[in-house]
């Protein structure tokens, strides 16, 4: 076997049902790229122990040949962002304070997962406590972009996607609060999606800002991203934020792309800033929509200038709420950088708080207008490519601004309105480093948004290449 | 409008009040210190939404979306 990159969860999943390909075969394939890369790129944080991994593969080829019906997810190694719980792995949020923690429970997500007989293979890492776009920890160290080494991976699931990218394992869970699946996705050259609020519970997942909070796949293409939101979705009500509503069939869905579309491109604020080379293969991406005969058309979202004050506020309010008793305690043990967001969460006004959730009703009422003439909303995921690890700004236009600042500009939105994001790999920068297309969809019409993605797949390779360390 | 060019000085003094005498949030002056620069990026963009008509719009503690 050519490393288990070689693989999308759609071939393992037939090649296992089939016989042509070994469950043992293809972990053995994903170890060995851990035991490469992982030191290199800082990955995981806890790994489960080869030989147990090699039994339950075992397990699962011995079902295949005594004719046991398989799970949809059967022998597919996926890794676990360090934020999911686990009854018998730590679950540490990449952070000294949670050091060896260990909970009774799997979370909601995780128990599905191992139901649909996907094989857990690790916990890997996060911005600490998932409040961050790189993944460069001061307590767990930096993490890197496996496409050029001394770049972020994104996050704050960056250990996730750089597992995928690399072929540590076929699927990947992230979590996505500000634009924490789509950042390292997007860097890492992979597919990721955020689904719409409520699709999937988030029980048993470490909460940064609950009203923000969505749980989602990361994967190699957009038909295995189908594949995990097949087992992943579903109501839960013990999840206060679950949402009770039919799951469509992903995967019987995703290859039947819609004969007519209308592809909306905003008129404000997710093109205002954008990078020469990030806009070029957005453009030609555009190029790509229209050559299926779906019309481009613009639209205006007018109230969006004002998303980062209410994501600012929401998210500030109820990160430092929920870790109001750790910080009272732990602080000192919190790394610097995520100390200052948490106290700086305390002093926000109540009434702040309510003016931002009221802003942010103002801009889903206008998303769900602008759903009323497009199906879906075409962006760049992130306006620069992956920055350097030790880069604090970036030009973009002749401006000067943050990389944090660039890196989630057009992700949170949708974070406010909860409306379901796709991103896929749309081309590379002259360095080599992954440009991404970001696809917004109406609330729980992922559906069409994975049809579109695959469609665009089918038409280009960009997901198809591989870093140059694998 | 509220003043978005916010003196540092006074924010300093604002939040140390509000942190340790309505909170009771134990933070010693160096964490504030570190904490201003963030706090007064939030703060302005939060006083930025200050200029919109939320008056048609119900508080939402809960948020879920709309099919």
């Amino acid at each position: 076997m050519n490393g288990a990159r070689s693989f999308t969860i759609r071939e393992a999943r037939d090649g296992i049902r089939s016989g042509a390909l070994s469950s043992v075969e293809l972990m053995e394939a994903c170890l060995d790229a851990a035991d490469r890369l992982d030191n290199k790129l800082n990955v995981f944080v806890t790994r489960v122990d080869r030989e147990v991994l090699l039994q339950q593969a075992a397990h699962i080829d011995r079902r295949r040949k005594t004719g046991i019906e398989l799970g949809p997810l059967a022998g597919v190694p996926i890794a676990l962002k360090d934020i999911y719980f686990t009854s018998d792995l730590p679950t540490t949020a990449s952070s000294k304070v949670l050091a060896g923690h260990r909970t009774t429970e799997d979370a909601f997500t995780v128990t599905k997962l191992r139901q649909s007989g996907a094989l857990i293979v690790g916990k890997v890492q996060t911005h600490e406590f998932a409040y961050g776009p790189t993944t460069v920890n001061e307590f767990a160290g930096p993490s890197r972009n496996p496409w050029n080494p001394d770049h972020v991976p994104g996050g704050s699931s960056g250990g996730s996607a750089i597992a995928v990218a690399t072929g540590m394992c076929l699927g990947a869970t992230g979590s996505d609060t500000g634009g924490s699946i789509r950042h390292p996705s997007a860097f890492c050259g992979v597919t990721g999606l955020k689904p719409t609020y409520g699709l999937i519970s988030r029980r048993g997942i470490l909460s940064l800002s609950w009203s923000l909070d969505h749980a989602g796949p990361i994967t190699r293409t957009v038909e295995d991203a189908a594949f995990m939101l097949q087992v992943m979705a579903g109501f839960d009500p013990l999840d206060p934020g679950s949402i009770e509503v039919p799951i469509a069939d992903y995967v019987a869905g995703v290859g039947h792309a819609p004969g007519s579309l209308r592809v909306g491109i905003p008129r404000e604020h997710f093109l205002d800033l954008v990078d020469a080379e990030v806009r070029e293969a957005f453009d030609a991406s555009l190029r790509i929509l229209d050559g299926f005969g779906w019309k481009i058309e613009e639209v205006s979202i007018p109230n969006l200038r004002y998303a980062l004050g209410a994501e600012l506020a929401i998210l500030s309010a109820e990160a430092s709420s929920y870790h109001r008793e750790m910080m009272r305690v732990h602080a000192d043990d919190v790394s610097s950088d995520i100390r200052k967001e948490l106290d700086s969460g305390m002093v926000l006004l109540a009434t702040d708080y309510l003016l931002a959730q009221r802003v942010r009703r103002i801009i889903a009422q206008e998303f769900r207008a602008a759903f009323q003439k497009i199906d879906v909303l075409a962006t760049p995921t992130i306006p620069i490519p992956a920055p350097r690890i030790d880069q604090s700004d970036v030009q973009i236009g002749g401006q000067t601004i943050s990389v944090l600042s660039a890196i989630w500009r057009n992700t949170y939105p949708t974070n406010l309105t909860g409306s379901p994001a796709l991103c896929i790999p749309c081309g590379f920068t002259e360095g080599g480093l992954p440009i991404s297309l970001q696809l917004i969809g109406r609330n729980f019409d992922e559906l069409t948004l994975l049809q579109v993605g695959h469609r665009f797949q089918l038409e280009t390779d960009w997901h198809s290449r591989k870093p140059p360390a694998v | 409008m509220a003043n978005r060019d916010l003196n540092s000085d006074a924010l300093l003094v604002a939040c140390d009040a509000v942190l340790r005498e309505i909170a009771g949030y134990p933070i010693t002056a160096d964490r504030l210190n570190a904490a201003l620069p963030l706090i007064r990026e939030i703060q302005s963009a939060i006083r930025a939404m200050d200029e919109v008509d939320v008056s048609a719009s119900e508080p939402m503690t809960t948020f879920r979306p709309v099919a």
